[in-house]
């Protein structure tokens, strides 16, 4: 029984915190407002079905629930890191959006800070 | 080796077996049932051969002492209580981009090709975590791949420590107490470790190799062990290439004595053969060398370039790691005072770290950029093996006692 204090205590504490973690409120994102200047064009990019939302990502609660949806980062880091450090762009759909495997990304985007923009488009499955 | 180091190394090379089934799986286009099979099979092997192999029998064979389990009862809980605390949902900005995003890729059976399309979101990068966490999302049927991704960091974050701890407590309690404090209380190791980044999953393997080498060396189940776990280490990051490289050169008498360098080969050819993969894709090699635009070694001449990484070096130990940089410097004045030079593994982790810092004479990239974004997670890598190569090394018996001439 003594060769598995270890193990026990292991499983009960990652057990009992995974519990809690998942239990930590996520909140509603919350817009910040001033940055969509920056990134110029980019609403005209996207399908007509998503749509652009900042949020201020130092705030748990602010990062929406699913991570499918929070594409932007990809393109944008870490290179070039053209958005201030404490922001996200997340793209939400407007009525719903394909499982993420169906996406890929064609970004333009450029090393200069706040200069940034990126087409995303969705191809079909056979594509 | 401790019966508790050898149930974490279980843990460290079930995890490594299982993004490695996993991803040969998706490659060989196997059913989901079958890799699961493979991966039961693998593990059951893995734990008879590890169960019986004479090399890892416990090195010192005294009791227990009940202050050991209050130690395990109240720092386990410590230790994830604070990853709890520090963890966000989703990781930090390269979980999100990079190594989550690839899981998420990697769960889906028939798509997860595409991710080598995304050649602006690092596809190149090698995918033992994504691999695992992608396994356990369609193992439970999940739909996000945030529960998986919590626990796996959550798992690898208490092992690394517990790891050092268990190997050092019998033969000086009081310092693997204090290392374990360390870490317990470095809100620094908590972040990094909890960003869901595959660095901790790295130096977790890395520790291992280098526990397993320390422990026995020159037979052929520590060759087996350690090549294990460094072909673990290639599969996780492209940093671990180097880690390894330089472990080889380390071991490199005792890895082609005989027929060990058959089992080295053996060992290595699964994870090079999914890299090989992996890196074949639209975005071939690795970031360091495709992003080469001019001759590297032109680098190598402006000396600016060592001073602002020697300096960014030094911020970083003595503001994120100054534990790190109070132990090499206690360690390298009592060899100065002890007549002894360096330990052959710490002579290793420091050519490891001296092999990063030519990684960022050559890089391509913005200097000042790549040093922020990256070089405390590359201490971060090596600071377990770090600390436990200098406790152990104070710990063995005579070092204090016998200077380096006196040796035959």
């Amino acid at each position: 029984m003594k060769n598995y204090v270890f193990l026990t205590v292991l499983v009960l504490s990652v057990t009992v915190f995974s519990f809690l973690f998942f239990k930590k409120p996520e909140g509603a994102p919350r817009e910040v407002a001033g940055l969509e200047e920056n990134l110029g064009g980019l609403e005209q990019l996207l399908p007509a079905h998503a749509s652009i939302k900042f949020v201020n990502s130092t705030d748990d609660a602010a990062i929406p629930g699913q991570i499918a949806y929070i594409l932007v980062p990809v393109i944008l880091l870490p290179r070039a890191r053209p958005l201030p450090s404490d922001t996200v762009l997340c793209i939400y759909p407007k009525d719903g959006l394909p499982k993420i495997d169906t996406l890929n990304f064609h970004p333009i985007w450029h090393h200069q800070y706040h200069r940034c923009a990126l087409a995303l488009y969705i191809p079909n499955k056979a594509g | 080796m401790q019966k508790e180091s050898r149930q974490i190394l279980f843990i460290a090379a079930g995890l490594g077996m299982t993004g490695l089934v996993y991803f040969m799986s998706l490659m060989l286009h196997l059913p989901f049932v079958m890799a699961i099979a493979i991966l039961a099979c693998c593990l059951f092997v893995f734990g008879r051969w590890f169960d019986k192999a004479g090399a890892f029998q416990p090195l010192e064979a005294r009791d227990t002492k009940w202050y050991h389990y209050v130690v395990i009862a109240a720092v386990i809980p410590i230790l994830g209580y604070h990853s709890y605390l520090i963890a966000k949902p989703h990781g930090d900005w390269d979980a999100w981009a990079i190594w989550n995003f690839a899981a998420k890729y990697l769960s889906d059976k028939d798509e997860w090709q595409r991710l080598h399309l995304n050649i602006y979101g690092h596809s190149n990068y090698p995918l033992c975590l994504p691999s695992v966490i992608a396994f356990f999302n369609r193992l439970f049927l999940l739909h996000d791949i945030k529960p998986v991704a919590f626990v796996v960091s959550l798992v690898v974050t208490i092992c690394v420590p517990m790891l050092i701890y268990f190997e050092l407590y019998r033969r000086q309690i009081l310092l693997a107490v204090v290392i374990l404090l360390c870490f317990a209380f470095d809100a620094g190791y908590f972040i990094r470790a909890m960003s869901q980044y595959a660095d901790t999953l790295l130096s977790l393997f890395f520790l291992a190799s280098i526990l397993v080498s320390k422990r026995k060396t020159g037979d052929k189940n520590s060759v087996l062990l350690y090549s294990i776990f460094l072909a673990f280490c290639i599969w996780t990051k492209d940093e671990g290439m180097l880690l390894a490289l330089v472990f080889i050169v380390f071991h490199s008498r005792e890895i082609l004595k005989k027929n060990n360098w058959l089992v080295f080969l053996a060992v290595m050819l699964l994870p090079v053969v999914a890299i090989i993969y992996q890196k074949s894709g639209p975005t071939l090699g690795s970031d360091i060398i495709t992003g080469q635009k001019n001759n590297p070694f032109i680098y190598l001449t402006q000396w600016a370039r060592y001073d602002t990484i020697w300096l960014s070096l030094m911020k970083n130990l003595t503001e994120q790691f100054v534990h790190l940089k109070i132990a090499i410097v206690a360690y390298l004045i009592l060899c100065l005072i002890s007549l002894r030079i360096p330990g052959k593994h710490f002579l290793l982790l420091l050519t490891c770290m001296l092999g990063y810092f030519m990684v960022y004479i050559i890089t391509p990239f913005n200097l000042e950029w790549h040093l922020i974004t990256s070089q405390d997670r590359l201490i971060h890598q090596l600071l377990p093996s770090f600390l436990f190569v200098i406790g152990d090394d104070l710990c063995a018996k005579g070092f204090f006692s016998s200077p380096f001439w006196s040796k035959k």
